[in-house]
């Protein structure tokens, strides 16, 4: 609520006080972001604008430099100064506690001190948003801005500054520069978004969320829970980072500002290669742009492949979260690419994606999982399932009243079913080719379940913010 | 912009009326507001709708008169005389507009012989916090939209509650609070301030009511008119209006409420003696009266009976 009193305020400035100066406007966008940013701890910003205004530096005198040497020495720069603050503030309490246990295996009982520190919100996102503007500055894919509030609003737009899409230079610095136009179309389809994306965030992933909390931690021990607990996750963090990624589309839109798509109705894959096209495909691409060719891909022996594909989900796994639960996830999902890609196993049985579904479901189990002992006893506990615990499934139940459960599942179905009906578009592209009294009564079907489901207490927190 | 406009007011238009009309219970409104002022809320409710003893006086006000009107030594003091039952009906926090709900609620519900409404130095600025908790659509429309910094944020906590109170009805288990059967409102606190009256600087500002400047009034617009509100209010169900004096700690010798002419254009101002506010054992702290202090205050009011009953004289 409290973002859309934010945004109503930033648009109406945005439209009706600085409409027709586009300089000006970048200016309210990249003041607005840094605003925007500080609510969470305005500590941060000091992070922020080191990042930002060091790649614009280098990028700059990159740009300028025609020696080769001076060039890549420029690049490193960036690239140590990017990946050293996450290095800093994300892994280095993960590597030193790997390091200990290491330590304590070889024997040793000399440890090293862990830091206490805050993950700064957003860090992965504009990091690695940062970082692909200088390597495409160094590529000559993209020319280097010669305005620093320019770079500025193109690092700390905040519609998409705290989880994703992570966005190219080459997409966003052209509509910086561009006039913009006030279109009641392109409103109209922006808010659209937003509306889904709040139901989806309100109504299916909050709503679940409180059930795969409890499952993962109070009934951690009962397999057929964590069995239903892993698929109400997987349709949570599906809804809640579709969501978001929904709400800054659609935020951005409304501003004139076309951001990429993220998702892509991703469960109806057939295959784990079409899965990984429509699954954070922001975060996708820029680890095949920036990891996997750069280590040289598919071109070379089947065997450097492999370990090409290995290494960039591993460290996508990484990326996630300082955890082995999370290199886990990336491992299992690299193998099951090469198995489908090389090995020509065949997920899709019957020509349907259930298969795929329930696996990338399954794997969300490490993914969630706190630890590696929690994730080794859950599946332990799995793999001891002799009956189906209807029992269980009761005591459950009773966290939430009947007709809290009737309309949830109500809600559930309508998500369902209209993920199926979207196929490939997203919410607005669809609902935008329906007759108007059945788009108006999605609409209602929408507002009316985020009204009854609308937390108002609590401070919303998307999964993804924690990366 | 304008279509832009309209498609979000057709959006928007029949969740916030479904909001809006959504049956409410007073009850639940009351304990809605019960999580601040230590649940006075719901002992409020109770006693103007569930508590069969009857009200003849009612003190209303902030936790200035919570802390300052020992309701049950006023009701002993003055049974010797006559039989008249007093109710402290204080509240946390200022804003006119509460007051003047908990009148409405209170003459609607209850014959009552006279109101009496806490006045301090100056008048509050600002909509009480839990004016939007228990008002109703009608209340909130009507509010006095002038010179009112709350009107927007009002309608916003309103949607607020009563989408907490619908989620409620409808997925809540709705457990049954059990009824507030307290006979008397007073807070009595034994604690005694660590301030010297000598060297005690504070509220030493207090100002006479020729000094009203242009801002003063500017500001007193909003609160006054609720005033007024409650004067008409009274007026029609014939009680007896009065505002009694609860100023914060002070050696000032400036010892009269800024809207003192306005006070009593509405009803009678009753200002007891400074020697009961000036005296440092009489306060727990610089706002509120301690049980000394309550005790000699209360006392002087029991002498005010003809004045506090003036219906029956």
């Amino acid at each position: 609520m409290n973002f859309l009193f934010f945004f109503a305020i930033f648009f109406t400035f945005y439209w009706r006080i600085i409409p027709k100066n586009t300089q000006l406007q970048n200016c309210f966008i990249c003041f607005a972001s840094l605003i925007f940013y500080s609510v969470w701890d305005y500590r941060f910003l000091v992070l922020i604008l080191f990042s930002t205004t060091s790649d614009f530096l280098l990028a700059q005198w990159l740009e300028r430099s025609s020696s080769s040497f001076k060039r890549k020495l420029f690049l490193w720069n960036s690239i140590v100064l990017n990946i050293g603050v996450l290095l800093v503030f994300k892994y280095y309490n993960f590597f030193i506690e790997s390091l200990n246990v290491c330590i304590g295996i070889a024997g040793s009982k000399n440890s090293f001190s862990t830091l206490n520190i805050i993950l700064p919100i957003g860090i992965s996102f504009y990091t690695f948003q940062s970082l692909s503007y200088t390597i495409d500055v160094y590529r000559r894919k993209t020319v280097a801005i010669d305005s620093w509030i320019l770079f500025c609003t193109y690092i700390t737009f905040f519609p998409q500054l705290i989880a994703g899409p992570i966005e190219r230079a080459s997409n966003m610095l052209p509509q910086f520069k561009a006039e913009r136009s006030f279109n009641v179309q392109k409103m109209i389809n922006g808010g659209r978004l937003i509306l889904w994306g709040f139901f989806k965030k309100i109504v299916i992933a909050d709503q679940l969320g409180i059930w795969v909390d409890l499952i993962y931690s109070d009934f951690s021990s009962n397999g057929t829970l964590v069995i239903f607990g892993t698929f109400l996750f997987g349709v949570q963090i599906y809804a809640d980072f579709s969501a978001y990624s929904d709400i800054a589309i659609g935020t951005a839109r409304m501003l004139a500002i076309n951001l990429s798509k993220n998702f892509i109705t991703p469960y109806q894959s057939k295959t784990f290669q079409e899965f990984w096209s429509r699954w954070h495909i922001s975060l996708s691409n820029w680890f095949r742009d920036y990891v996997y060719i750069p280590l040289g891909g598919n071109k070379q022996s089947l065997c450097s492949t492999y370990k090409n594909i290995f290494t960039t989900f591993i460290l996508s796994g990484l990326w996630h979260g300082a955890s082995f639960t999370f290199v886990i996830w990336g491992a299992v999902h690299s193998a099951l690419l090469i198995a489908e890609k090389y090995l020509k196993f065949k997920f899709n049985f019957s020509n349907n994606s259930y298969l795929v579904f329930l696996l990338v479901c399954f794997l969300w189990l490490p993914f969630r999982a706190e630890s590696i002992t929690h994730l080794t006893k859950m599946i332990y506990n799995v793999f001891e399932i002799k009956f189906i615990d209807f029992l269980a499934f009761a005591e459950l139940g009773k966290l939430i009243s009947i007709n809290q459960l009737m309309l949830l599942a109500c809600m559930l179905g309508v998500f369902i079913l209209l993920e199926l009906k979207m196929k490939r578009k997203d919410f607005n592209e669809w609902v935008q080719t329906k007759s108007l009294s059945l788009r108006w009564s999605i609409y209602y079907v929408l507002i009316f379940s985020i009204v009854l489901f609308s937390p108002m207490d609590s401070k919303p927190n998307f999964i993804y913010f924690q990366f | 912009m304008k279509r832009l406009f309209l498609y979000i007011t057709i959006l928007l238009f029949p969740p916030i009326l479904f909001i809006m009309i959504f049956p409410e219970e007073k009850r639940k409104k009351y304990l809605a507001a019960s999580e601040v002022c230590e649940g006075r809320s719901i002992y409020i409710h109770d006693r103007i709708y569930l508590n069969k003893k009857s009200i003849d006086i009612a003190f209303i006000g902030s936790s200035h008169t919570t802390n300052a009107i020992n309701d049950s030594l006023i009701e002993n003091h003055i049974n010797n005389i006559d039989s008249l039952r007093i109710t402290n009906l204080g509240f946390c926090r200022f804003g006119r507009n509460l007051y003047y709900l908990l009148s409405k609620d209170l003459l609607h519900e209850r014959n009552i012989k006279s109101l009496v409404i806490e006045v301090r130095e100056d008048e509050d600025r600002y909509s009480h916090p839990v004016f939007p908790v228990i008002s109703t659509p009608q209340d909130l429309i009507s509010s006095y939209p002038f010179f009112n910094r709350d009107y927007f944020s009002d309608y916003y906590d309103y949607i607020k509650i009563k989408m907490e109170l619908i989620q409620e009805y409808l997925f809540g288990e709705n457990e049954f609070y059990s009824i507030d059967e307290r006979k008397f409102g007073f807070k009595n606190s034994l604690q005694t301030s660590q301030f010297n009256q000598f060297n005690t600087k504070w509220k030493d500002v207090l100002v006479d009511d020729t000094d009203i400047d242009y801002l003063d009034k500017f500001y007193g617009e909003y609160p006054l008119k609720y005033l007024e509100y409650i004067d008409e209010l009274c007026a029609s169900k014939n009680v007896n209006l009065i505002f009694l004096y609860l100023p914060s700690f002070s050696n000032s010798d400036y010892y009269i409420p800024k809207w003192r002419t306005k006070y009593e254009q509405l009803g009678s101002l009753l200002i007891p003696p400074k020697e009961i506010y000036k005296n440092p054992n009489h306060w727990k702290d610089k706002n509120h009266l301690n049980d000394q202090g309550a005790q000699v205050l209360s006392e002087w009011l029991a002498s005010q009976l003809p004045f506090l009953d003036n219906s029956t004289i």
